[in-house]
Order: C-alpha cells, then sequence, then structure tokens
C-alpha cells in the first residue's frame, strides 16, 4: 500500500522488508509526505537523567547516545578551552557526573513548602532540565540524526511513576523548541518487554537515582499493590559511586575528594560482580586516579557493586539488618515486587526477568541477583503459612550455606540470614511481614477484593496499613486458607523457575513499535498541550 | 584558540523561562497587576552566577539579531533549517535521499579513530606504497590493523570493511532467517521443574552469540508479521494491536491483570503470539575474565564507548567511525519565522547581522588578574549600529550577585550616543571600528561625566572594587570570577516604517533592554601554586584600566588608589539615579 517501506538499516535482507499495512487505525491521522523520508515516522527520545538517546523507528539502535557531560552544562564559549584548563577547574570543585534531574527532588515539590525556598528550587532544577534538555536534543537533531525538528512525531518511553512535573517539562521543552506535533508517551518497562520478543515479564530497571522493579503482564506494566514502595530501591549507580568513592580513598592517603568524572571512568570499566572461584588467576589491576597510579587485585575490584546492590544495609543505622523501605538489596526488591503481583502474573514473570538501565551493564550482576533471589525463593516460597515460618530460621541458614556451596560467593544471603537469626526483633518484623502476607493471600484467594484494588485508590498506600485494617477482619478466614495455599506452595515450583530474557532495551523496544504504525492512546498534542500548561495545567491526561 | 579571556562581554538571552512551569506563586499574584509584574520581572538582577545562566548567556559572536522581533536571537531561539548535506572531511555533498539510508554517514573513505576521534587515513603497510592498507590515526597512531583489520586497495574502505565485519560477527551459515540455534530456546512449558540456571553457565560449546542487531531484525520481523495475520482477522487485529496500543492507557494505572480478565484474553483466536524463541540471559564470566586481562588500560572509556552503536568494553572490539555529515542550515527566527542567516553563505564566513540596537562593547585585553580590595578601573564603550541618536541607560546593582560580592561604579550611567552612519560596518565586529577622531570626552574621570565619545561611540568609566576571599574556605573557581550583570537600555526615536506611505515623517519612540554580563578578571589570590595563573600582571601597577578600547590618543593607565576616595560619594548618587531610570 505505502510504498515507502522504511528503509532498512546496513542493508537487511529484503526477506525482512515487510510490506507495511493499510492498518484501520485512523489512517486521516497521517499526513501523506511527498518527501523520500518517512514523516510519519516518529522519532524515539529516550531521556534519562544520565543518557538521552534518540534515533529513528525500525533501526536497531539509537542514531545518537549523549551523556550528559560536563560539556553540555558548559556556557557556550566557556573559557575553559583545554582540557589542562579543565583539569584545573576541576580541582576547584567542578566535580562532573551530574544528573540531569532528581527524580526523588522532583517529586517533593511544593505542599508544605510555606516560604517557597523549596519551590523555588524545584524551579530552578526544572528549568535547567529544560536548559540542559533543549540543548542535548538540538545536538541529537544538528549533529546525529541531522532532520529538521519541526513536524516530526515523537515516541517517549516513561518509566513508572515519574514524576508529573518533570514529564511536564520534558513535553513542554520538545513542544517549545522543537515544534514537535505530537509526542507519544509509551511506558519504559512494557517496551523492554517488546524488545525481548515476548508479552510478560519482570523489568528491573538499575538507574542512576533508583532501581526500580515493574512487572509486565500482557504489555502492561503492572502497577499499584504497593509496587510503588516495594518496588523501588536507592540501590542505583549514584550509590555505586559512593561506594567507589569509599572504596577508592583507603588507598590514596592524603586525598579527600575524588572526581566524579573519574571515578565513574574507573567503575564503568572495571566494576563487576564475581562468579569465579577463588583460586583463578587474579591480576593487580594498575589504576590511574587522583594523579596517580595505585595498584588493586581485580578480584576486590567487585567489592564496590556487591556492597551497594547485595549488602543488607548501605545506610548507617543503628539496626542494620533491617533496612530501611528503600534500602532493599536487588535480590530481596524482586522478590518483594513478585510476591505483590498476582499469582498468574507472578508465573509468568518469574521466568522472564530482564534487566534494563545503567546497572544491566555490570558484568556477573545479573547473574548474581537471579541466583540470590532463587534462594530466596527456594527459602520462603511464595506463600508463607505460619508453620513453614516458624522453622525458617535453622532451616534457612543450612539452606543458605547450601546455596553458598553450591554457587559460590552468596555472602550476603548468607549474612542477612546469620542476622536474622541473631536478632531477637526480628519477631516483630516478621509479625508485620506476616500481615502483609496474609493480605496477599487474601487478594488472590478472593476476586472480590482484586476488583476492589483494580478500581481503588489504595495502590500506594503501605500495604502494611491496609494489611492492619483488613487482619482484623480477615485473620480467621486466612487461618483457614492457610491450608489451601500450603498445597499451593508445595506445587509452587510449577509457577516458574527464576530465569533471566535479554532485552535489547527501552529504546529498541520504542523503535520496534514505532515501526508498527500503532498509535499510543496517550498521544500528547502540541497545541492543546502547551494551552493547557500556559493555563496552570500539567497537559496531561487525567490519570497522571 | 587562544583568545584573550578577560575581560569579556556576555548577551543574555531571554528565552528561556520555564516553558513548562506554570509561574510561581508570587509572581501569580504579581500578574494581577501588569504594571507590577512588569516591574519586577526587570527589577529582578540577573544573576550570572545561576546555574542557569550558563545557558542563557552567550558571546556576542554566537547571537543574531530578528529585526521584525527587535529581539536578541540565540542559538535556542533560531529554528534550524537543513539546506543540504556534505561530508566534512572529504566535501562531497551528499544527496538528502540518500543520507539516512547510510546511517548520516560518509560512505566513501572517511573516518575518524575510535580512540581519540582524530581523522584516520589511509595508509599503505607494503613497500613502495602497496598494500595491505590500513586506517591510520596520525594523532594516537591507533590503526585497524589493532583489531585485525586490513584492506586489500586504498579505495572502498566502506565497503571493505563491511564485509569484514560481517564476516567476522556472522556464523558461517547465515542466520538472519529467525534462528532456531542453542542461544535461544524455546518457551518452556513452565510446569517444567527445573532447578537448573538459565543463564548458561559456561557450557563447553559456546554458541555464537548473535548480534544485537540480528536479534532486532529476527523481532522486527515477528512483529510486523504478527501484524499481518492481525490485521487479516475479522477484528480488524485490534485484539492485539489496540491492547498494545494501551500499553498506557489513559486514565487508570492497571492496577492487577490478574485471574478475573484471563478467560477473555484467552478467547481471542488471533492472538497476538510471543516469540517462539527468546535470548536467555548469557553468562558473563567470560566478559569478566576479559576486562580481567584488559584492565583499566584495555577497557574502552565511556565516551569511546558510548559514540559506537554496539557499546563496546573493551578496545580490542571498537571499530573506526565513519564521518557524520554535516549541513548547511538556514536559521529562522523561532517566533517570526523569518530567515536570520541564509544557508548558502558559506560557514566560516558568515557575517552575522547583529544589530543589539546598542552594543556594548569592551575590548579584552590580556588574562587579568583583581586584586582584592583595590579599586579597578574599566572603560566601557556602547557603539550605536542605527542611524538614529540613542539614550543609554546602564543600570547594575551596588553588589555583584554571589557569596563574595565586588562593588561596583559606573561613573557615568545615563549618557547619549551619537548615530551611525554606516549601520554595517558598525554591526559587523570589532575590526570595523570607527578611526580615531577627536575626542569629545575630556577624560576628566569624574564622576557625572563621560569618559570619551566618538561618532557613534560613548566610554565610560566602571569602577570595580574586588571583594576579600577568605583563606580558610574551599573556594571554586567560579568564586575567583568577577561577574558583572549590567542592565543595558536603550531608548530612541526613528522612522515609522515607511510603507503605509503616511508615515515618513513620524518619529516612533522604540526601546529595547537587555541584562548583559561583564566578566572584568579573576581575583589574584595566590594558591599554593595550585593554580598556573600568572600573577605578575597585577602584582606590579596593578593598572586596570582597558587601554585597547577605543583607540584613544593618550589613553593613559590612570592610578586609581586615590582617584578612588574622591569620587565614591559622588557616583553613588548617580548609582541611585540609575536605580530610578528603572
Ligand atoms: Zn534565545
Ligand atoms: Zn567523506
Ligand atoms: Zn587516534
Ligand atoms: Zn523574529
Amino acid at each position: 500500500m505505502d510504498p515507502k517501506t522504511p528503509t532498512t538499516y546496513r542493508g537487511l535482507p529484503p526477506s525482512l522488508r515487510t510490506p507495511s499495512f493499510g492498518l484501520p487505525t485512523s489512517p486521516h491521522r497521517y499526513t501523506p509526505s511527498s518527501s523520500l523520508h518517512n514523516h510519519e515516522e516518529p522519532l524515539i527520545f529516550e531521556i534519562g537523567s544520565r543518557i538521552l538517546r534518540a534515533g529513528f523507528t525500525n533501526e536497531p539502535a539509537p542514531r545518537c547516545t549523549l551523556a550528559w557531560s560536563e560539556t553540555l552544562w558548559r556556557r557556550v564559549g566557556d573559557r575553559f578551552t583545554s582540557a589542562s584548563e579543565e583539569a584545573e577547574a576541576k580541582k576547584w570543585g567542578r566535580k562532573g557526573g551530574r544528573a540531569v534531574w532528581d527524580t526523588g527532588f522532583a517529586l517533593r515539590g511544593g505542599e508544605d513548602d510555606i516560604d517557597g525556598e523549596r519551590e523555588g528550587r524545584v524551579r530552578q532544577m526544572m528549568g535547567l532540565v529544560e536548559d540542559l534538555v533543549e540543548r542535548g536534543i538540538r545536538v541529537a537533531y544538528n549533529k546525529h540524526l541531522i532532520i529538521d525538528s519541526k513536524q516530526r512525531r515523537i515516541l517517549l518511553p516513561v518509566p513508572p511513576l515519574f514524576p508529573t512535573r518533570l514529564l511536564t517539562t520534558l513535553l513542554a521543552t520538545i513542544f517549545t523548541h522543537f515544534q514537535a506535533p505530537s509526542i507519544t508517551l509509551l511506558s519504559s518497562p512494557v517496551l523492554a518487554v517488546v524488545a525481548s520478543g515476548l508479552r510478560s515479564g519482570l523489568v528491573i530497571d538499575i538507574g542512576f537515582h533508583e532501581t526500580i522493579v515493574t512487572p509486565v503482564y500482557e504489555l502492561r506494566a503492572v502497577e499499584g499493590r504497593g509496587l510503588g514502595v516495594h518496588g523501588r530501591s536507592r540501590r542505583s549507580i549514584s550509590v555505586l559511586r559512593e561506594a567507589w568513592i569509599k572504596f577508592l580513598l583507603p588507598y590514596l592517603p592524603d586525598v579527600t575528594s575524588l572526581d566524579f568524572d573519574e571515578v565513574e571512568e574507573i567503575m564503568e570499566r572495571l566494576g563487576h560482580i564475581s562468579s569465579a572461584s577463588e583460586h583463578s588467576y587474579d591480576p593487580d589491576i594498575s589504576i590511574p586516579v587522583a594523579g596517580r597510579t595505585i595498584k588493586v587485585p581485580f578480584s576486590r575490584l567487585a567489592e564496590p557493586a556487591e556492597k551497594t546492590f547485595f549488602a543488607a544495609t548501605t545506610t548507617q543505622s543503628d539496626t542494620p539488618e533491617y533496612g530501611d523501605d528503600d534500602d532493599t538489596p536487588l535480590p530481596r526488591l524482586l522478590y518483594n515486587a513478585l510476591i505483590r503481583c498476582p499469582v498468574d502474573v507472578r508465573a509468568t514473570a518469574v521466568s522472564r526477568i530482564m534487566f534494563v538501565g545503567g546497572g544491566a551493564r555490570i558484568p556477573g550482576l545479573q547473574a548474581r541477583v537471579l541466583r540470590e533471589l532463587e534462594g530466596i525463593v527456594e527459602e520462603r516460597g511464595w506463600q508463607l503459612g505460619g508453620r513453614r515460618r516458624v522453622r525458617r530460621g535453622s532451616v534457612a541458614t543450612r539452606k543458605g550455606s547450601v546455596v553458598a556451596e553450591r554457587k559460590g560467593s552468596v555472602v550476603s544471603v548468607k549474612k542477612e540470614l546469620e542476622v536474622r537469626e541473631a536478632a531477637p526483633g526480628r519477631e516483630e518484623e516478621e509479625g508485620e511481614e506476616k500481615l502483609e502476607e496474609v493480605l496477599e493471600d487474601v487478594k488472590e484467594g478472593s476476586e472480590g477484593s482484586e476488583e476492589a484494588e483494580d478500581s481503588g485508590e489504595a495502590e500506594d498506600m503501605p500495604v502494611e496499613e491496609t494489611a492492619r485494617e483488613m487482619v482484623r477482619s480477615v485473620s480467621a478466614r486466612s487461618e483457614a486458607t492457610h491450608e489451601g495455599d500450603d498445597s499451593a506452595s508445595r506445587s509452587g515450583k510449577k509457577e516458574g523457575e527464576v530465569r533471566g530474557v535479554r532485552t535489547l532495551g527501552v529504546w529498541a523496544g520504542g523503535s520496534l513499535v514505532a515501526g508498527l504504525k500503532v498509535r499510543g492512546k496517550v498521544e500528547i498534542e502540541k497545541d492543546k498541550f502547551l494551552s493547557q500548561v500556559a493555563n496552570g495545567g500539567t497537559g496531561l491526561p487525567a490519570g497522571w | 584558540m587562544n583568545a584573550p579571556l578577560f575581560p569579556s562581554i556576555l548577551i543574555s538571552c531571554p528565552c528561556s523561562d520555564n516553558v513548562g512551569q506554570q509561574r510561581s506563586r508570587r509572581s501569580k499574584t504579581a500578574a494581577a497587576d501588569p504594571d507590577l509584574d512588569q516591574w519586577e520581572e526587570e527589577g529582578e538582577t540577573f544573576d550570572p552566577r545561576s546555574p542557569r545562566s550558563a545557558f542563557s548567556l552567550f558571546p556576542l559572536e554566537n547571537l543574531l539579531f530578528c529585526e521584525d522581533c527587535n529581539q536578541v536571537r540565540c542559538p535556542r531561539c533560531v529554528q534550524d533549517e537543513i539546506a543540504c548535506y556534505f561530508c566534512p572531511s572529504c566535501l562531497f555533498e551528499v544527496p538528502s535521499s540518500t543520507v539516512k539510508s547510510e546511517g548520516n554517514r560518509c560512505t566513501r573513505n572517511c573516518f575518524s579513530c575510535p580512540i581519540c576521534f582524530a581523522a584516520l587515513a589511509v595508509t599503505a603497510t607494503g613497500e613502495d606504497q602497496t598494500g595491505p592498507f590500513i586506517l591510520l590515526c596520525a594523532h594516537c597512531l591507533w590503526s585497524t590493523s589493532d583489531i585485525g583489520i586490513t584492506f586489500e586497495k586504498p579505495t572502498s574502505i566502506t565497503a571493505q570493511l563491511t564485509a569484514k565485519l560481517k564476516a567476522a560477527s556472522l556464523p558461517p551459515s547465515n542466520s538472519l532467517a529467525p534462528p532456531e540455534s542453542s542461544h535461544s530456546r524455546p518457551l518452556s512449558p513452565l510446569s517444567q521443574g527445573s532447578s537448573v540456571y538459565n543463564f548458561r553457565p559456561n557450557s563447553p560449546i559456546p554458541p555464537p552469540a548473535p548480534t544485537d542487531e540480528a536479534e532486532f531484525a529476527r523481532l522486527k520481523g515477528y512483529y510486523h508479521q504478527q501484524n499481518t495475520i492481525a490485521s487479516s482477522d475479522d477484528f480488524g487485529g485490534a485484539g492485539s494491536l489496540s491492547r498494545l496500543m494501551g500499553m498506557y492507557s489513559t486514565g487508570r494505572r492497571i492496577g492487577s491483570y490478574g485471574t478475573g480478565n484471563m478467560p477473555k484474553l484467552v478467547k481471542q483466536k488471533q492472538e497476538w503470539q510471543e516469540i517462539e524463541s527468546y535470548r536467555v540471559m548469557d553468562s558473563e564470566d567470560e566478559v569478566i575474565e576479559k576486562m580481567k586481562k584488559a584492565g583499566f588500560y584495555g577497557a574502552t572509556s565511556q565516551s569511546q564507548r558510548i559514540i559506537q552503536s554496539h557499546q563496546p568494553r573493551l578496545l580490542e572490539d571498537v571499530r573506526p567511525l565513519a564521518a557524520l555529515l554535516r549541513t548547511k542550515r538556514a536559521k529562522r527566527c523561532r517566533s517570526c519565522r523569518h530567515i536570520l542567516v541564509k544557508p548558502e553563505q558559506k560557514v566560516g564566513s558568515i557575517r552575522y547581522r547583529i544589530r543589539l540596537v546598542a552594543g556594548l562593547d569592551h575590548n579584552a585585553v590580556n588574562y587579568f588578574s583583581l586584586q582584592p580590595l583595590a579599586t579597578h578601573q574599566f572603560l566601557l564603550t556602547v557603539t550605536n549600529p542605527l542611524y538614529d541618536v540613542i539614550n543609554i541607560t546602564l543600570a547594575t546593582p551596588e553588589k555583584t550577585p554571589g557569596k563574595y560580592p565586588a562593588t561596583v561604579y559606573i561613573l557615568c550611567p545615563e549618557f547619549e550616543v551619537g548615530a551611525s552612519t554606516d549601520v554595517w560596518d558598525e554591526a559587523l565586529g570589532p575590526e570595523a571600528k570607527p578611526k580615531a577622531k577627536a575626542a569629545k570626552g575630556r577624560k576628566t574621570g569624574l564622576a557625572g561625566t563621560i569618559w570619551d565619545s566618538g561618532r557613534n561611540w560613548t566610554s565610560v568609566i566602571l569602577e570595580i572594587v574586588p571583594p576579600h576571599l577568605p583563606d580558610d574556605v574551599e573556594l571554586e573557581e567560579d568564586d575567583f570570577i568577577v561577574k558583572v550583570p549590567i542592565l543595558v537600555r536603550s531608548v530612541y526615536e526613528s522612522d515609522v516604517d515607511k510603507d503605509d506611505g503616511i508615515g515618513k515623517d513620524i518619529k516612533e519612540k522604540k526601546e529595547h533592554s537587555y541584562w548583559s554580563v561583564l566578566e572584568v578578571g579573576r581575583i589574584g589570590k595566590k594558591v599554593a601554586g595550585k593554580v598556573g595563573f600568572d600573577d605578575s600582571a597585577s602584582a606590579g601597577t596593578g593598572v586596570a584600566v582597558n587601554k585597547a578600547l577605543p583607540p584613544t590618543p593618550s589613553g593613559e593607565p590612570r592610578e586609581r588608589e586615590h582617584r578612588d576616595r574622591e569620587h565614591r560619594s559622588s557616583s553613588r548618587s548617580h548609582r541611585e539615579s540609575a536605580g530610578a531610570a528603572r
């Protein structure tokens, strides 16, 4: 029908150039183009806090991958023109490694902010986001995509629960500075799943400020059910960078602070999670840092990442054994997210676990997360009846060591378990957890309550709260259902094994979806958006 | 580029104002009274130390002026329009029809170094310029032989390289057909109670990993096939497509999609199928072993990795980078769409037609060290590109913004500048300066008087007293630079546009103002020899009068220490009048 089959990239064979189809999806919305380029094909912009990816529909990789480096932050014609001057400047506090935004900070704007001071800072940050994103996208258009910006639709992947204000700022920036006629929003984790060829999965996004776990079922992100809280952890690249600084400083007496760019360079090049056995070759690695060279055994270079993503806690605390809600180690985070899923979702998702984000690049990390997750699943199962839990401590320790023996280092799991045994206060938390689990049981057991969850606003209300309310009324019933749960958990293995799947990533998912010429339901149109924003709105459809 | 660094003048483009943000609560109330609102906006001093100023301040040569909007246009408030594509290396012009399919890159022999990004040259390795040939970086000496690639002939490098890379990365049998190979395993029934790890721990014969590119092609083919099936069924593909589209359905987030909904989905016949085989996670032990061997220096830096589409971890996996094409572009005003710069003008020879109504000028002297607590004088020269006489008001805060404010005085903040006789000569840059004329200014240096003036320029004295910086605090580079925000306002009367035929002799009052930032220099502070700044310049005379501009016959340096006190009181009154003028 349309003779302008998307041009294939780097000579893919014609067999894959399937003709495009006259889809019954409101054809009037496409403006036929007389140009040789396919103007109706959107561009895919994945805008992260550290990296911008931009490229064309149906291409396997973005044409532009841009780090928000110091160069982009710099003023046009800034006097730091040479590398040496830049180095001098760095000594004076330009530390590099900045993120465009801080999601946490963006979320905290406003309400209780009486003197307007915080609001002012948020506005300032949003202004910087606009400034920087404008500059980055301009580079993408002018240098990498080399196309005129006007009249190109944009497809923008959006992470779950992305701060509305930030999203509005991003959209406004694209509309105002680049005149895109419309922007389609699609869920990042769903696109990651699309880019694996599947329809369901568990997507773990290890980003700069946080790690987010999102179950995807039938191409929909499962949200609510406490996932907004329990599917997130502060364990992230920024925490990793801190861990690296802590790791490196002891090697550098009389150095008190390090340049972020330099540290990131080291962690990108050498960071890993070890899996090899101890007696393997372990050379000293020379690392240039802070103007000198240090030597560190390769195996030790796994420590910062192991600490960051697997240790029981990363924050200073009197009770380090009880991490904060947002400080969950990754394997546990996955478990917490999975146990909050409906049974079907869980069964499917657990054997389709995929990693995206900066942390996914750390070699050995994915395997280690899955290994430990499997340990937790083996130990706890999915339905935790009372009987099983009573014995758990001892069973777990034994299991833990077995696991350790079999798979190398699962230090943190072991530690966690030991701590758990030793700590008397554990009872209390177990009590808490039990409530949650009872709640889960109830939810999963009865369709009625699930409906309620569906329509209710309780999504991000802490599960504990809800649990406390509900447990009184349902405790008797839950006792009764535990029998059934136990039988379910005995066959728990049937729910699926822990398994990792490779995805081509969020950007590639966007490229694939865009190539199908379907249009998302959330399509933001320029004029409407801008007039809404001008009137004080968010410009986003209801529900955001 | 070794241009003198200080002092420099930057102009603020007002186009960046929180496009996605509602007005702050404070200015919302102010907005009720438009006058108040305007007052507030202009009453706010531009803060050159705000992080956002890095995005709104530009040197004059980066700015354009839209005459229709009577407004400065910076690189972010112009719209680029591509006129043609060319390779910056071989200067070949590339027809726009092939640009995209060739990846926006030159397909001849133009490559840049994957290590240092300098240009690579085709170089013969045999005697007498015979093959094999390599691409060699003259800068860092990297060559394609480092990654085991040589070329038989010195031409068609792109084609040769593509063929060689293809041969290296793909298994012998053509695997572009959807592979049933072992790298992907069938989606096993979920009930399979295996406890084997599925990230393929060190399988004895690792199958060749398909590249992401091949996998993408496979998925793309598969989705298009699904699309065909879906669109051919009676539902018009509704079952699958709309669901896919509804991924981010408006309104409610999908709370759960559990048991209750399942049967409905299963019923649909033309179900969107999951792909039959997918890639399970690989063990990364091999990667880790390679990293161990490569060490820090064998790994790619972030900038080296990120620029390659396959994001290689190790230097042994990098590829030469085909030259990115460049464009010639027209620039239009974003709001009125008038063309500001035409594309046919040659890059490098463009003389941007800037007409800032009043160009604040300040020729740079050499790198400048300021002495704390001493008064430094600078000559500020305002040149007028218009045919009409303009009245200038300069406003500056008494204390510059920042943690360590400097004190600023403009001895004569209000003055007149004569009309230009040749607008364009004036606007085209400093080399078109008027010849020195008999100076009208008396060069008294008294408050309230200009220093000097010419046909269409006027100079006034600006006094700066830099702060003393504390020794016991960790200072940032920025703290050392004295940045003076100056609001330049010009008022003039000009002929009304004659198009309507009646406005011939009618004069119209026009007004234009903008913020500029004068970076006068760096506070010379001995910092334990850490920073290589030469303090000797300031050590001796401490002369701070800008000698270079305009070519005054007797621009003798002024001793300012004793002058300073006698004028302080009188210049204060003038600052106040400047304040009132706002
Ligand atoms: Zn501008
Ligand atoms: Zn070329
Ligand atoms: Zn090189
Ligand atoms: Zn204009």
